[in-house]
């Protein structure tokens, strides 16, 4: 785990302090608010329905058992006793009081942790793999170059205030974890014929009202030049990218209006330029300061590696069952990586109780190499366990009702708060989310359905990732009634995919039967062992309109849908 | 009229003309057009204007010039100007608003990529944005009203550590 030195900790606290001084000014009266607005948003501060909202940044998903003790303590002083984490591997806090907020961010870089820059208009949190550094089909740990784009993101001078939000996503597998084709900059870390590391930059991805997906801007980044041209795609963004419309602001919309021969010709240029300026402004990241960010992710595992790992046999069809479905294989082999499931049945996705919280430090801390992980599907990972201590660990897990065997299954769904907490939100999420997880709570059926991504967006923001979603769930306000647009076949990873469009939408009474209706048509078409997606890419989408829109026209709510 | 400079405070005469054809949210001044004449009054012109009175002025010999610095609206690309920065003595850049991100660039291409060595100098700045235009190299500041010249000096030495790599 990336060790902050003593002055990065003092950097931390100064930043908490001149948050303390924009709060003072701005009760004042000596700073208006919507300058003052742009500044706590720089610190991950949203006002929200009710009250504010804090969102502080986990750098690509990575806890130690201090820090999530610290979120868990966090949540009981500061805010209800929980905390949300998010598909951005971000945790938020729902009511914060705003003269708190420095003292929170003062108690978060005492754990080197802090809010900068998960809001406003500038680079937010890295995103990466929750399986970095412990899967087997990774071509680079992503990590430590994660950790490199932090530090050159974090106050970078010159693009602190951009058209729009920037997110990167990175990863250094072969299967895509981290969603990078839905990202403004996604990177995917390879291996060229000569074994050397190279980058695979991707451009202009993005969900949001307008979904796109990244394109190839770069195929074969040496490792030293990777700032530079980071540099010079946010340079030509931040010179051309619109600044009069915000929603047409993100890269996404720059990069398509010049197209991406035209877009990559003026990055070519911005970079060529770049480079004949003097070096502290033109970073070429050398050798030694690769190999320092690299030596905080090498583990130094505890006890004896060569001990007995292996598992010890038990005659636990639940512990069975929740192996099968919770826990992937380890590149280790006396590890196994287990999934912490945040979507029992009737929890709103990705919430976290403080109590529960602080259990899971301890877990962390005691059988897992003193690390857990967030997922972007809002769950949580514990990616060292040892194999002679996995019964133990799903036992603990067990009774904090954090080991449903659903991973990626119909129940482990995303969705973003909704009107339940954010003011932009159409629709609900959170009571929906619930209402599914009711309905769909027989295992068997789940495992029958098998591995399925729905996810769920209460606005065409698209927090949830409705466009990746197998099923993608968006809410629409009908003249002040919550309806939901169905999406069928998105995908986020390697084959990323934006869902198609279903037909009208569907009455929140009407949405649970909805999803039946369209599991059903999946049972009927598919051939094999063909997962759901894989069933929606060959038939195409009209079986399940079809199926959904015949058979709801005898529901008033199918009629009234059709009409408005 | 006081400003920053250097993080000093000192008084500058340097006076914004803005270009007619300018609609920028800064520039709310009236609009003038430039004289070839009155050279006794430092003054900040449009890029168009500014390349217009060097056309005029060619030839009169040194110190002819001198009192003539330009201002770059956001949008403004610097390419017309690089060749002459020798002899600009000023550039001011105009941030409309704090969330404006253009003049960072502008900062630093002038600075970093064509090595401009006069001052460049924001206009519109707000004291809790200083410390980021002074990494990108603008060494002047002219601030938003709101803001108290004392006090803004302090700002500078908020967080005095950053990132080697940005
Ligand atoms: C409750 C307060 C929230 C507000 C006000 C908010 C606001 C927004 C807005 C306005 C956008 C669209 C940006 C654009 O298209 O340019 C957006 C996108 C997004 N948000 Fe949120 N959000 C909130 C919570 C969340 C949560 C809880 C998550 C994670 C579960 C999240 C993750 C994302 C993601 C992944 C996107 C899509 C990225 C993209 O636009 O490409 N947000 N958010
Ligand atoms: S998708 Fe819409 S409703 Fe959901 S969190 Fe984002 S902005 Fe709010």
């Amino acid at each position: 785990m990336y060790q902050y030195s003593d002055q990065e900790r003092q950097f931390l606290h100064q930043r908490a302090s001149q948050f303390q001084g924009q709060v003072t000014r701005f009760n004042a009266g000596a700073l208006d608010s919507d300058r003052f607005t742009q500044l706590r948003l720089r610190n991950g501060l949203y006002e929200q329905r009710h009250a504010h909202m804090l969102r502080v940044a986990i750098p690509y998903g990575q806890l130690n058992s201090a820090q999530l003790a610290k979120l868990a303590h966090i949540a009981r002083k500061y805010d209800r006793g929980y905390g949300h984490f998010t598909t951005r591997q971000n945790i938020q806090y729902n009511w914060p009081k705003l003269n708190d907020v420095p003292a929170i961010l003062h108690e978060l870089a005492e754990v080197d942790m802090h809010a900068i820059q998960t809001s406003g208009s500038c680079i937010r949190n890295i995103t990466s793999d929750h399986l970095a550094g412990v899967s087997s089909d990774e071509y680079e740990d992503p990590r430590p170059w994660c950790e490199l784009l932090r530090q050159w993101s974090t106050l970078h001078p010159e693009f602190n205030w951009l058209p729009r939000k920037f997110k990167f996503a990175v990863t250094g597998a072969k299967n895509d974890r981290a969603a990078v084709q839905f990202h403004d900059i996604g990177i995917r870390i390879v291996k060229n014929s000569d074994n050397e590391v190279r980058f695979k930059i991707y451009v202009g991805g993005g969900m949001g009202r307008t979904p796109v997906i990244g394109k190839l801007i770069h195929d074969d980044l040496p490792t030293s030049e990777l700032l530079s041209y980071l540099q010079a795609i946010m340079r030509v963004y931040n010179k051309y990218g619109r600044r009069d419309n915000k929603y047409k602001a993100r890269i996404k919309i720059l990069v398509n209006a010049l197209g991406i021969e035209k877009f990559s010709e003026k990055v070519n240029q911005a970079w060529a330029a770049s480079k004949k300026g003097t070096p502290a402004l033109t970073p070429e990241l050398t050798n030694r300061q690769i190999n320092h960010a690299k030596s905080f992710f090498t583990k130094k595992l505890g006890g004896d590696r060569n001990a007995d790992n292996t598992l010890i046999p038990v005659a636990n069809p639940a512990f069975m069952n929740w192996r099968k479905h919770n826990n992937t294989e380890h590149a280790l082999a006396s590890y196994v990586v287990v999934h912490v499931s945040l979507k029992a049945q009737g929890e709103a996705p990705g919430d976290l109780d403080a109590d529960i919280m602080e259990q899971l430090a301890h877990i962390t801390r005691d059988y897992s190499e003193d690390e857990i992980r967030v997922t972007h599907e809002q769950n949580l990972v514990l990616p060292y366990v040892k194999r002679s201590d996995l019964f133990t660990v799903w036992h603990k897990l067990n009774e904090l009702k954090l080991a449903t065997p659903n991973i990626g299954k119909l129940t482990d769904m995303i969705a973003c708060p909704g009107l339940d907490f954010c003011s932009l939100a159409n629709a609900g999420t959170l009571s929906l989310a619930k209402e599914i997880s009711d309905r769909m709570a027989d295992f068997d059926r789940l495992y029958q359905i098998g591995d399925i991504k729905l996810k769920m967006s209460g606005c065409m923001n698209a927090c949830g990732h409705h466009h990746a979603g197998h099923i993608g769930i968006l809410g629409v306000d009908k003249k002040g009634e919550e309806w939901y647009q169905l999406t069928l076949g998105g995908s986020a990873e390697n084959d990323a995919r934006i869902g198609q469009r279903l037909g009208p939408s569907v009455a929140k009474t009407a949405l649970v039967d909805a999803i039946e209706n369209i599991i059903e048509t999946y049972l009927k078409q598919r051939q094999a062992d063909e997962s759901f997606l894989e069933t929606v890419i060959r038939t195409g989408v009209s079986p399940f309109q079809e199926n959904l829109y015949a058979n709801h026209k005898k529901s008033p709510d199918y009629r009234q849908s059709v009409a408005a | 009229m006081q400003i920053i400079k250097n993080r000093q405070i000192i008084d500058s005469p340097w006076q914004l003309e803005p270009d007619q054809l300018d609609s920028e949210p800064g520039l709310d001044q009236p609009h003038q057009t430039p004289s070839v004449e009155d050279e006794s009054r430092p003054r900040l012109v449009s890029v168009r204007h500014w390349l217009e009175l060097r056309n005029a002025i060619k030839g009169r010999g040194q110190g002819h010039g001198d009192h003539v610095g330009i201002y770059l609206n956001a949008d403004d690309p610097i390419s017309s100007i690089v060749k002459h920065l020798d002899s600009i003595p000023v550039i001011a850049i105009i941030f409309g608003s704090i969330t404006e991100g253009r003049g960072y660039s502008q900062a630093v291409e002038l600075r970093q990529q064509h090595h401009y060595q006069g001052e460049i100098r924001a206009i519109g700045a707000t004291v809790d944005n200083l410390s980021l235009m002074e990494r990108c190299g603008i060494n002047a500041f002219q601030l938003t009203a709101d803001d108290d010249l004392e006090q803004a000096l302090s700002f500078f030495t908020e967080i005095d550590t950053v990132y080697p790599y940005n």
